[in-house]
């Protein structure tokens, strides 16, 4: 069966699903398993999500992150998209 | 009889212009998220269908409101209904390119006859045709994906397609109560689309990819 490439948002979405998943406080090495992604990888991600203020570490010698209110909002309106999308058989 | 007609007309017409601003918002955003084409095209044939249905409807309103000499009623109402159907078509053609773009399916258009016809009823038969192609795409689309928004969706166009073919047979017959049950048929179309939004918006079990 042939695999797509998840794209950038893809990925931080599923990023950002996996910390709300586990009650708004994840671990990387919860999110690493939940995104199916690499350490390294994961890292620059969660780097550009705190950049735009969706998620946050609650401290900085911590590995526990959280998502933040905006990132929050976000998720829930590309939720919506997503639905809107797949009702003409698309993904984003 | 004919102010019920103009009041049913414009009720309709505003209401279901009203239910594609949200379509086209949420189609703009998709389109912000992912910059996919198609979603711009959805945006943009809503945007013209909510214009053109909206105008009409509300210079149907106004007519009814303040009943000016009927000379005037009737260029205004011919007028607006000529660019809200242009629109309507223009609207359609949209959606069936961003199809086409999309699903890439390459379906035979059908020769149409071209004679002495008005504006209307060639304007009615591209609609209808458009209508047609949009329809299969989205049949093909819900027998892919199998889920009641696209079915809610599938179910709106299938309605379009039968008022617009409702209302070709009402012109050319000229038979007004044919025209009436073409207009319900329209807005139950709309109705379902508003269902369509709500369930987009409330929420409806996204299967997880």
């Amino acid at each position: 069966m042939k695999k797509h490439r998840r794209s950038r948002l893809r990925v931080m979405v599923d990023i950002m699903r996996a910390i709300r998943a586990c009650s708004n406080e994840a671990r990387i090495t919860w999110i690493m398993r939940d995104a199916n992604l690499p350490y390294d990888r994961l890292l620059n991600y969660l780097a550009e999500l705190e950049r735009r203020g969706l998620v946050i570490r609650k401290s900085d010698n911590s590995d526990l992150y959280h998502l933040t209110k905006k990132g929050m909002k976000f998720l829930i309106e590309f939720e919506k998209v997503e639905r809107f999308a797949r009702v003409f058989g698309l993904e984003l | 009889m004919l102010a019920l007609l103009y009041f049913m007309t414009s009720c309709f017409d505003i209401i279901s212009g009203a239910v594609a601003v949200p379509i086209c918002h949420y189609a703009l955003k998709a389109y912000k998220l992912s910059k996919r084409r198609f979603f711009l095209f959805i945006s943009t044939a809503f945007l013209l269908l909510a214009t053109g249905l909206i105008s009409h409807g509300m210079i149907l309103f106004l007519i009814l409101a303040t009943r000016p000499a009927r000379v005037l009623i009737a260029l205004t109402s011919t007028y607006s209904a000529l660019i809200s159907i242009l629109l309507e078509l223009l609207a359609y053609m949209l959606i069936a390119i961003g199809y086409h773009e999309e699903i890439k399916k390459i379906l035979a258009v059908p020769l149409i006859p071209i004679g002495p016809i008005s504006i209307n009823v060639l304007s009615r038969m591209i609609g209808v045709v458009l209508l047609f192609y949009i329809t299969i795409n989205q049949f093909l689309v819900y027998v892919r994906v199998r889920e009641r928004g696209s079915l809610l969706l599938l179910v709106a166009f299938i309605s379009i397609l039968v008022s617009y073919v409702m209302h070709l047979h009402a012109l050319l017959l000229v038979k007004s109560e044919v025209y009436i049950i073409s207009r319900c048929i329209n807005f139950f179309g709309f109705l379902i689309l508003l269902y369509m939004m709500h369930y987009v918006v409330h929420g409806g079990g996204i299967e997880k990819a």
